[in-house]
C-alpha cells in the first residue's frame, strides 16, 4: 500500500467530467498520486478485480456519491460508486492495516445521503453542494490536514490555479492535434502533472 | 520470563527493507515554488510522450506570455 496513492470513486459520466478533473488536479497539486479504474484498459482483468486491487494499493480514497439520478434509458440509479465506498470501508476494517486507510465522503449536501445510505453515518460527509470550487476546497483542505504538511497551498489557491489550467488545457491538446473527448485518464494526469510543475517550478 | 515477540532485525535485513522502500517510493516530476513535490504518474501518458507534453504546454505559455 502507498502512502501517496488515492483512490478516487466517482462518476465517469461526460456531465461529471470536470469534477472528475478538479479531483484528478487537486490530488496532484497536494503531492499525492490519484488511481482510479480508468488508468489502464486491460482486458484479462476484470472490472472488480481491477478496483479491488487498486483499493488495496491505496491508503486514501474520495469517494462522491452524489449520483444518485435515474439513468435516462433504465430508469435506474447506477450503483457503482456506494459499492466502491463499501469496498473501501470494507477494506479499512478489515484489511491487514484497517486503522491506516481514510476516506473523504461526499455528496451534495451534507445530511442527504441519510435518505439512500444511512448505514454510513457517523461518517464525516462533506457537502460539495456542485460546485467545483467547493470541491476543490474540500478535498485541498483534508490533504493538507492528513498530511500535516503547510506547503499545501489553500483551497482557493488551487481552485484558482485549476481555472487556468482549464483555460490552458484545450490549446496543449490542440498542439497535439487531439479532441478533448479523446484524453484518457493518464493523458489528463500527466498533462496535470506537468502543466503544475511548469506553472508553479523555478524559472 | 516471558520472550518478546518484537525480532531484532539483522543489518542485512535492515539494508533489505531499505532497499525496497526505495524502489517503492514514488518518483518525483518535479517541486513547486511553495514546496510540494509533484509525483510522476506511474503509467505512460496513452497519446504522448512525456517530451511531447513538456514541448506543448511551453508552447502554449511561451504564446500567452508574448
Amino acid at each position: 500500500m502507498s502512502d501517496k496513492d488515492v483512490f478516487i470513486n466517482c462518476p465517469f459520466s461526460p456531465d461529471y467530467e470536470e469534477f472528475f478533473q478538479a479531483i484528478v488536479f487537486t490530488v496532484v497539486r497536494s503531492g499525492y498520486t490519484p488511481r482510479c479504474a480508468r488508468e489502464n484498459d486491460d482486458g484479462g482483468e476484470a472490472r472488480i478485480e481491477k478496483i479491488c486491487r487498486i483499493i488495496g494499493e491505496c491508503r486514501y480514497g474520495v469517494h462522491d456519491i452524489s449520483n444518485t439520478e435515474l439513468d435516462a434509458a433504465s430508469g435506474l440509479p447506477r450503483f457503482n460508486m456506494p459499492l466502491e465506498l463499501g469496498l473501501f470501508l470494507g477494506a479499512r476494517n478489515f484489511g491487514p492495516k484497517r486503522s491506516r486507510k481514510k476516506a473523504l465522503i461526499f455528496d451534495r449536501q451534507k445530511y442527504r445521503y441519510q435518505q439512500f445510505i444511512s448505514d454510513i453515518a457517523g461518517q464525516d460527509i462533506h457537502a460539495h453542494e456542485g460546485k467545483i470550487d467547493r470541491l476543490v476546497e474540500e478535498i485541498a483542505t483534508w490533504f493538507r490536514d492528513e498530511a500535516g504538511d503547510a506547503r499545501v497551498p489553500g483551497g482557493r489557491a488551487i481552485a484558482a490555479e485549476f481555472k487556468r489550467f482549464q483555460v490552458d488545457l484545450p490549446d496543449i491538446l490542440r498542439v497535439r492535434k487531439l479532441e478533448p473527448q479523446e484524453l484518457t485518464f493518464k493523458d489528463f494526469h500527466m498533462v496535470a502533472a506537468n502543466w503544475i510543475v511548469a506553472d508553479n517550478g523555478d524559472p | 520470563m516471558a520472550k518478546s515477540s518484537k525480532k531484532t532485525l539483522s543489518a542485512r535485513e535492515v539494508r533489505k527493507l531499505a532497499g525496497c522502500s526505495l524502489v517503492n517510493a514514488p518518483k518525483v516530476l518535479g517541486k513547486t515554488k511553495d514546496g510540494v513535490r509533484i509525483l510522476k504518474p506511474k503509467g505512460k501518458a496513452t497519446h504522448f510522450s512525456e517530451k511531447e507534453i513538456r514541448d506543448a504546454i511551453s508552447t502554449v505559455r511561451a504564446a500567452k506570455r508574448a
